[in-house]
């Protein structure tokens, strides 16, 4: 019951508009005062709950993007935002993306808009809160990687590497 | 004996999530928001003890899962050891130097842990820590002196025999001119400076870990709070029931932390760590050094300036 | 981990980014610092790049004014705005005085609240929540008006080839002008705070300094080169939409530092709001659109003002219904060269309002460098055309 209260939200961009990040920012401005849920954005993926991923996924953003989801520490849920990492959204077919979200990572929530309206992203957050406490509290094998070396490895893309393939069970 | 020490503890653990929250309302509001819930310190303490605690490849486990309890540990410490309303101070004699050093245990164990983590943004966030440490601590040394001095002792039930704002008002500006510094929050959140140093010491930690580092913190804003107002308030006023003291003591601890720490939160931008030291070697440091030799030299001046009034 | 120089500094590699909260976008700098002291510099970018131009030559005309739209969500009017204008220039399309100001107003409209933004996270990156949260809330306003004219609050949908798809009543244009005066005032609060606040004035002044030879000498383009005192503005220069009928002057400051940055973007700001009152004030009547024929085979290069600077456009067509190559150099290509003399030597606690005080867009930007083993590759046009890389 805490969970639903506090979630803490690490906001990644693999390859966003931009639109999507705006809207994504904007709900902690007065308006939509996202705080008034307890929703915070954290800066480092080991204090967060839920991770908010907007814009499709690039090949260089991919492994980031999964080093991220295993420092997230569990019960954790993922909000995609916005069309683009539903479905690719109007990039598909592009050559760099290595497709929607859910084919890297496990989707809890998805927020649909091109970009979605700030307090859609809200409830988003908030509908991906309260799944946490239904989560498992699953521990898999997982990398350890301290974040500022993940953030400082080269990325290698080989084309048959899928990073999917390796993704330890999320508790879905 | 041990009833008086959990309600110690409880109220210090109440007090100091309680003071966060009115804190965070305070800010919130003066940025045209709806703050979070006055418990929303709490949901996210009992919300991080429930989470998995990951220990990355840090360059020594021991000493960054030790940390945290060491933080917490010296606080709860402390916590018996200040007079606060709800219990008399557990140690005798020179207690005010033993609290002086137990509030400067949460910083160290936040320099420990932020360099045991081996993480470079973990190692600027320590370093940054020192200096923040070393520059807040020197004026609230020198106050805390003086008022040991002219009271003539070190123990603090007999300091806070007398409310010394009204004698020692010079030192009571410097000690209370620090409360931002020692709660951490901006313009002095340099330590874990986050769109810097993403959360400095902080970032490696996860779940229950993080959730003691942070109540240590915590804790210490209270604690620290609590000491200068039973230092420069007196605990002369708490005569009634109990609880009705505690009341009074926690609105003028919420009082000091929404005027000076949430006020200057919400007015200021982050500091540099260079300019950490001259905030606090100027000028605070100056009126506390100033009362303690006006003190000595026999100055009275506030006798001198308001002795018509019977002060 | 860290070696020791002799003067007993631990040197330090800091990596900030790819996903850092100081950066919106992915892009990756690697600082070698020196106690607080920044010593070495090494960026990265293109983890943001997402094949858009290739996509353009893949799809047919009338979608690719939404794929442009979508290459930054900031700048959403001003690539569509540029890439319109290409293909009537190509085609010969006299497009209505009337859909020439309706773009403008949009253009500038796009251009206050990207300033807004960027003074929102400015005062995010030096910690200063509380100027966050105001200009935030201001912007807010214009989002509502782009709501109200457009439908949408980020992708307004306006341009189209020969024309605008929204008209602007005049009901629309009354209340238009109400919000228009009321950020006037907002604009004038901030940059009061911005001159005033000391905290500011620590943070900022004599930060970041770019001169005025190393804007020019690193091509630096928009509000970066303006605060060096370069005084160069698309709007005036090339007159495109209804710029000519308007006296602009380029805002310009001569620091270089964040300071001046953010004045000349806060003077900007300013003086868009009072272009848009104009704008709408003197809208003339006609139509929004004119039906347009094929278009024939052609090439044209373009240039607009788009918020961060100067946004060029070269595209060409082969008489089919797909474009033979659309090239896209977006104004922050042009700026990140000057981040070196910026960041070189700075503190590390100056390393995110530096980083954001050319109001970086890296997803307009960003190009192909992959990395295969270890090892960069630049990928050649033919693998990029055959898609095999
Ligand atoms: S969904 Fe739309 S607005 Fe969001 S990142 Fe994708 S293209 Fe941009």
């Amino acid at each position: 019951m805490f969970r639903a209260r506090s979630p803490w939200v690490y906001f990644i961009n693999t390859g966003s508009c931009n639109g999507c990040d705006i809207e994504v920012l904007a709900i902690q401005n007065p308006r939509y005062s996202a705080e008034r849920y307890g929703v915070l954005r954290v800066g480092s993926p080991r204090h967060a709950d839920v991770l908010v991923v907007t814009g499709p996924i690039t090949k260089r953003m991919e492994d980031r993007l999964t080093m991220i989801y295993d420092q997230i520490p569990n019960p954790k849920a993922v909000v995609a935002v916005g069309s683009c990492p539903t479905s690719n959204g109007i990039f598909d077919g592009g050559y760099s993306l290595t497709g929607p979200l859910d084919t890297v990572i496990p989707v809890d929530v998805y927020v649909m808009g091109c970009p979605p309206r700030p307090l859609n992203i809200l409830s988003g957050i908030r509908t991906a809160a309260k799944m946490l406490d239904s989560k498992r509290k699953g521990r898999g094998a997982r990398p350890t990687a301290r974040f500022d070396e993940a953030m400082s490895k080269e990325t290698v893309i080989d084309p048959k590497f899928r990073s999917s393939d390796n993704v330890p069970e999320a508790g879905r | 004996m041990i009833a008086s020490i959990i309600v110690a503890l409880v109220y210090a653990f109440v007090a100091a999530l309680l003071l966060q929250g009115i804190r965070r309302i305070v800010v919130a509001h003066s940025q045209f928001r709806k703050g979070p819930s006055i418990f929303q310190t709490f949901y996210d303490f009992f919300k991080l003890m429930g989470k998995e605690s990951l220990t990355p490849n840090v360059t020594s486990p021991l000493l960054f899962n030790l940390a945290p309890i060491l933080s917490v540990a010296s606080m709860l410490f402390a916590a018996l050891v200040i007079p606060l309303a709800a219990s008399t101070s557990a140690v005798g004699a020179g207690d005010l130097i033993l609290v002086i050093y137990l509030l400067a245990i949460p910083p160290i164990a936040l320099i420990l842990g932020g360099s045991a983590s081996g993480s470079p943004y973990g190692a600027i966030g320590a370093a940054r820590e020192v200096a923040l440490l070393i520059a807040y601590e020197t004026p609230f040394i020198v106050a805390m002196v003086t008022v040991a001095l002219a009271a003539g002792s070190f123990q603090l039930t007999t300091i806070s025999a007398t409310a010394w704002i009204t004698v020692l008002p010079l030192a009571a500006i410097a000690a209370i001119w620090t409360l931002p510094a020692a709660a951490a929050v901006q313009p002095f959140d340099i330590a874990e400076a986050e769109t810097e140093i993403v959360s400095g010491p902080y970032v490696e930690y996860s779940g229950p870990n993080l959730a003691l580092l942070q109540l240590g913190q915590w804790l210490k804003t209270f604690l620290y709070a609590s000491l200068i107002a039973t230092v420069f308030f007196g605990t002369t006023i708490y005569h009634f029931e109990p609880v009705i003291n505690l009341i009074i003591q926690f609105a003028i601890i919420a009082l000091l932390v929404s005027a000076f720490i949430a006020f200057w939160q919400a007015t200021t931008a982050r500091t540099r760590v260079t300019r950490v030291l001259r905030y606090y070697w100027t000028i605070p440091t100056m009126l506390a050094v100033a009362d303690l030799i006006l003190y000595l030299a026999g100055v009275r001046y506030m006798h001198f300036l308001f002795g018509w009034a019977g002060l | 981990m860290a070696e020791v120089n002799d003067r007993g500094f631990a040197k330090l590699k800091v990596p900030i980014g790819p996903s850092h909260p100081a950066l919106e976008e992915p892009a990756r700098f690697l600082f070698e610092v020196e106690g607080e002291k920044v010593i070495d510099v090494d960026y990265e970018i293109g983890y943001n790049h997402r094949s858009i131009e290739r996509l353009c030559q893949e799809r047919p005309f009338s979608k690719i004014v939404y794929l442009v739209e979508r290459i930054c969500g900031i700048c959403s009017h001003a690539h569509p705005l540029n890439h319109v204008e290409r293909v009537e220039d190509i085609a010969d399309i006299e497009v209505p005085e009337r859909a020439k100001y309706i773009r403008t107003i949009y253009a500038e409209l796009e251009r206050i609240h990207s300033h807004m933004l960027w003074a929102g996270i400015a005062g995010e990156e030096i910690g200063y929540h509380s100027l966050f949260m105001y200009t935030w809330r201001e912007r807010e306003k214009v989002m509502d008006l782009f709501e109200m004219l457009s439908g949408n609050r980020v992708m307004h949908g306006c341009n189209k080839i020969g024309g605008v798809k929204w008209n602007i009543s005049d009901e629309q244009a009354r209340s238009a002008l109400g919000v228009l005066s009321y950020l006037d005032t907002a604009a004038d609060k901030i940059t009061k705070s911005v001159l005033k606040d000391s905290s500011i004035a620590e943070r900022g002044k004599g930060v970041g300094c770019l001169s005025k030879e190393d804007a020019i000498r690193l091509g630096a383009v928009g509000p970066n080169a303006r605060a060096s005192g370069v005084a160069e503005d698309t709007r005036v220069m090339c007159k495109y939409a209804a710029y000519g009928d308007f006296d602009l002057e380029p805002q310009i400051a001569k620091d270089g530092d964040v300071v001046a940055q953010a004045l000349v973007r806060l003077a900007e700001l300013k003086q868009s709001i009072r272009l848009t009152e104009e704008l709408i004030a003197n809208l003339p009547d006609g139509p929004i659109q004119v039906e347009y024929g094929e278009i024939p085979p052609g090439r044209s290069v373009g240039r607009v003002e788009a918020p961060r600077g100067e946004l060029i456009h070269y595209t060409e067509t082969n008489g089919t219904r797909f474009f033979e190559r659309i090239k896209i150099r977006a104004p922050t290509l042009a700026n990140i060269p000057s981040y070196v003399p910026k960041f070189l030597g700075c503190q590390v606690a100056d390393i995110p309002i530096i980083a954001a005080s050319i109001d970086p867009c890296f997803s307009c930007s960003d190009r192909v460098t992959v990395i295969k083993d270890g090892k960069r590759k630049i990928v050649s046009a033919q693998e990029l055309k055959t898609g095999r890389i």
